[in-house]
């Protein structure tokens, strides 16, 4: 699915700009359920039970794959072919991901909050984090010699502009109503966010059918049935939007 | 006019919008929140509008009052 795939302007990709007009035009829809009540209600600390050792699953998960990784375990499947087996290889990967993380975590970076928050209050701190982000992915595209401008012929992107543009709309969307982007999520899911950890194993659900139904947008375009999950995703997120209002939870606590 | 709201709990950006929908109803403003990412939007929306804002941690809470 074309949602999977985040924009890549520092890439020279422009398609990336069709993306992210989607994805903060999703943002908006999100910031218009938000306004009429939207809330999903409010979490707690577990504060004894084996609950309270929930949080560390996310951690143990991690940690499980980096040794399974390492030791090419037998039950992980290795992409033999495809973008998924052409990766750095694995200890810069890990390097950079912790680099990555780290920085995630301290600036408490979200995508979706970046443009939410901007347009909620003006507040453009983790729209700042964002231009950093783009000037990196730039940078390292300029001396890689990997920069090249224009729609056409951009690795893993299509020019199916509707697409791009529904597909972020709908991670924008989703997004916004969930409290925050893929990469937050993942952030707060290693902080110990049960909540976050769901969303994570949601995404990695949603990826899974998405290949397993042919969903899955690749260079060539986005097939018929990914054209379905998205609108079908946009149609979900939209009554999950109208469904979860303080009004109704509140008289179902009543 | 006087508010207090507690926003514990509740996940971005909901304390900030209920925050900032009491601080057009009421002069005085006092809201809990138990997570740094509300408390450091709620305090920065405070600031950008020229309201006095004090806040105080107690076992991972946080009590923000916000006075316009």
């Amino acid at each position: 699915m074309s949602a999977a795939r985040h924009p890549a302007p520092g890439g020279g990709d422009l398609n990336g700009i069709t993306g992210l007009a989607g994805f903060a035009a999703g943002i908006g829809g999100g910031i218009v359920f938000l306004r009429n009540g939207f809330n999903l209600g409010r979490s707690s600390a577990y504060k004894g039970g084996a609950g309270r050792f929930s949080g560390y699953l996310a951690v143990a998960a991690a940690i499980a794959l980096v040794i399974g990784v390492a030791t090419n375990a037998a039950w992980l499947n290795f992409s033999a072919k495809g973008p998924g087996s052409q990766h750095a290889p694995v200890f810069f990967s890990l390097t950079a991901g912790i680099v990555a993380g780290a920085l995630a975590w301290r600036t408490r970076m979200c995508l979706s909050g970046g443009i939410r928050d901007f347009l909620l209050v003006r507040d453009t701190y983790l729209l700042k984090v964002y231009a950093v982000i783009f000037a990196a992915a730039l940078a390292g595209n300029l001396a890689f010699g990997t920069f090249k401008l224009g729609f056409a012929g951009q690795p893993l992107a299509h020019t199916m502009h509707l697409w791009n543009f529904l597909g972020l709309f709908l991670t924008g969307l989703a997004a916004t109503l969930a409290g925050g982007c893929p990469l937050r999520q993942l952030i707060q899911s290693g902080e110990g966010n049960t909540d976050a950890m769901f969303t994570v194993l949601g995404m990695l659900a949603g990826a899974g059918i998405s290949h397993g139904l042919n969903a899955a947008a690749s260079a060539a375009g986005v097939t018929a049935a990914g054209q379905i999950a998205v609108v079908a995703g946009i149609v979900m997120a939209t009554m999950i939007g109208l469904a979860f209002r303080e009004t109704i939870i509140a008289q179902a606590e009543a | 006019m006087e508010k207090k709201l507690d926003l514990r709990g509740l996940s971005c950006p909901i304390p900030l919008i209920k925050a900032r929908d009491a601080l057009t109803e009421a002069a005085v403003v006092t809201v809990v929140v138990d997570e740094p990412t509300p408390r450091e939007n709620i305090i920065k929306f405070a600031k950008s509008q020229n309201y006095r804002v004090d806040c105080t941690a107690s076992g991972g809470e946080y009590t923000i009052v916000i006075r316009k």
